[in-house]
């Protein structure tokens, strides 16, 4: 930071960060706060027999299944989810990085290709599973084929509106000062792109996982998917619960992770000044 | 004192000591809109020339047409007896908008014309501390590791300005670089314009709309006529260096000229709308 803000964070310095603490402990305690009534609310609507037991179990069920099964099946299938989001995600995003910028540096093949590629991306994708499934087989295969068809197009595309979007002064600047091509695309559209591209990778590693779980659902022998259509084909309303839950925690997870990269690599020119700190 | 427009110095500085010299220059867009026409005018060495004129008359076409932007359709640009080509090394260019680069520092921002122009090894620690002064001259100092979202409006353009004369160039082409500032922040980046100036002359071909502004900075003013753009006068400042905006003010000459020159902008002014 600059001598001027850390100046003036300084005189205040007591006074916010006490004041942040006390903000932060609210914050945390009204998110846990909210889960506890929502269990309570859940848990009474059995214990007084106006939603029965069966159709959506217990608190209690749902935690002493994940108490017994986390370093069980939850954690081996887990895994395979993981690994098969791992890699559709990784091919999603250098297909796409490298996709964007071709179709970005050559116009003339953007233009030919660019119906092709809505009618691709505006397929469902639910529909083209059993199709990946006779190509790819049960398994690996077929579930990284359906994230990646998701994950593909989004890091496709928005690395295309990252380029294009191009500040057209900078562009002005460029030919003032005689830069070359590479130049061009080393020094201003390639860093220009790098938030719009996180963004599309942010959302893509998100939609991974959903393609692999939806995969896993359809046809698959491993993976959370397969484990919800295994307990839900036995009425195990506690076990789907679980699993489901330890999916929503998968995600935050993986969100929280992705944030804290993309802060590292690109916040501090493209966050939002806090001017609002010194009060 | 009593400038006329066809005072002598337009024929002096046809001479050999020309920086910029355009002849009969004449362009027309695409769309079969002609945006200057028949225009005569010559910068010598060193000069700081203004040219003033309504909004949309072809200013910015002849100074993109001089940095080479623009292909010359009919009459003749020359610099230093060549024809312009963009991206020459000795001439800069600065807009009105600073043209930063969000992801590098103030330093960083202010060395990026000479790291296009003479690669990455060219950026030693010399320059890195001459990129120094120059900030500290146009009173950003303690601002070199602040990005360019951390700063206000008018000390963005304080970085253009650094990293416009950062090159060594010795021909600078200015448009409106301060139109966008409010009017306290203009001033002030006016003076720091001058005080560079001062430091190492360039020959600077500066656009503006703004009487005082060219006034203030101007050795020669050139009044741009309404659309297609042709010179109607040409005026010589005659004020002494450095100057000091609040004795110009009182100053009566100061008014006279101004005056001047207002009654052949708004002529043209008139004609525009």
């Amino acid at each position: 930071m600059n001598d001027t803000l850390s100046l003036s964070q300084a005189k205040h310095m007591p006074k916010v960060a006490t004041k942040k603490v006390f903000e932060l402990i609210w914050l945390y305690a009204g998110r846990v706060g909210i889960g506890v009534g929502f269990c309570a609310v859940w848990w009474a609507l059995v214990y007084f027999e106006i939603v029965p037991a069966f159709f959506v179990s217990t608190p209690g069920a749902v935690a002493i299944y994940l108490w017994e099964n986390a370093g069980g099946e939850i954690t081996t299938h887990g895994i395979d989810t993981l690994i098969a989001m791992m890699i559709a995600f990784s091919l999603s995003g250098i297909a796409g990085i490298l996709g964007g910028l071709l179709l970005v540096e050559m116009p003339v093949f953007r233009r030919l290709v660019d119906p092709y590629l809505t009618g691709l991306n505006s397929m469902p994708r639910i529909a083209l599973a059993p199709i990946f499934i006779l190509w790819f087989g049960i398994g690996m295969g077929s579930k990284v084929a359906l994230a990646f068809s998701l994950g593909f197009f989004i890091v496709l595309n928005s690395t295309i509106a990252g380029v294009r979007n191009i500040d057209p002064v900078l562009m002005r600047l460029s030919h003032t000062l005689g830069c070359s091509g590479i130049q061009r695309f080393w020094k201003i559209t390639l860093p220009w792109a790098v938030p719009g591209v996180f963004a599309g990778l942010k959302l893509a590693l998100i939609y991974s996982f959903l393609g692999v779980v939806t995969s896993e659902m359809i046809a698959s022998r491993s993976g959370l998917g397969y484990l919800v259509m295994y307990y839900s084909g036995v009425f195990r309303m506690d076990a789907i619960l679980g699993i489901l839950f330890v999916m929503a925690l998968a995600a935050i997870a993986i969100t929280m992770v992705a944030d804290a990269i993309e802060a590292k690599l690109v916040g501090n020119w493209t966050e939002p000044v806090m001017r609002a700190d010194v009060n | 004192m009593e400038a006329s427009s066809t005072r002598d110095s337009r024929s002096k500085g046809r001479g050999h000591e020309a920086h910029v010299c355009i002849e009969d220059l004449e362009h027309r867009f695409a769309s079969g809109l002609k945006a200057v026409d028949d225009v005569s005018l010559s910068v010598r060495q060193g000069e700081l020339v203004v040219i003033v004129g309504p909004s949309g008359c072809g200013k910015t076409t002849i100074l993109n047409l001089v940095a080479g932007l623009l292909p010359v359709q009919t009459g003749k640009v020359l610099i230093k007896g060549e024809p312009p080509l963009a991206g020459r090394r000795d001439t800069a260019y600065m807009f009105a908008q600073d043209a930063l680069l969000p992801w590098r520092t103030v330093i960083e921002n202010v060395v990026f014309g000479i790291e296009i122009r003479g690669g990455k090894s060219s950026i030693d620690a010399s320059t890195k501390e001459r990129a120094r002064t120059i900030l500290a001259n146009v009173g950003l100092r303690g601002f070199e590791k602040a990005y360019p979202r951390q700063l206000s409006h008018g000390m963005r353009q304080r970085v253009a300005l650094a990293r416009t004369f950062m090159m060594d160039s010795p021909l600078l082409l200015m448009d409106e670089p301060f139109g966008a500032l409010d009017a306290h922040t203009k001033l002030t980046l006016e003076q720091e314009l001058l005080r560079l100036w001062e430091q190492s002359r360039r020959t600077v071909i500066f656009i503006t709309h703004d009487l005082a502004e060219a006034i203030f900075l101007a050795d020669r003013i050139l009044v741009c006529s309404a659309r297609p753009g042709h010179i109607v006068s040409e005026i010589d400042v005659p004020f002494r260096r450095p100057r000091d905006l609040n004795a110009l003010q009182q100053c009566e000459e100061y008014h006279q000229l101004y005056q001047r020159i207002w009654v052949d902008l708004s002529k043209e002014m008139v004609k525009q709308a």
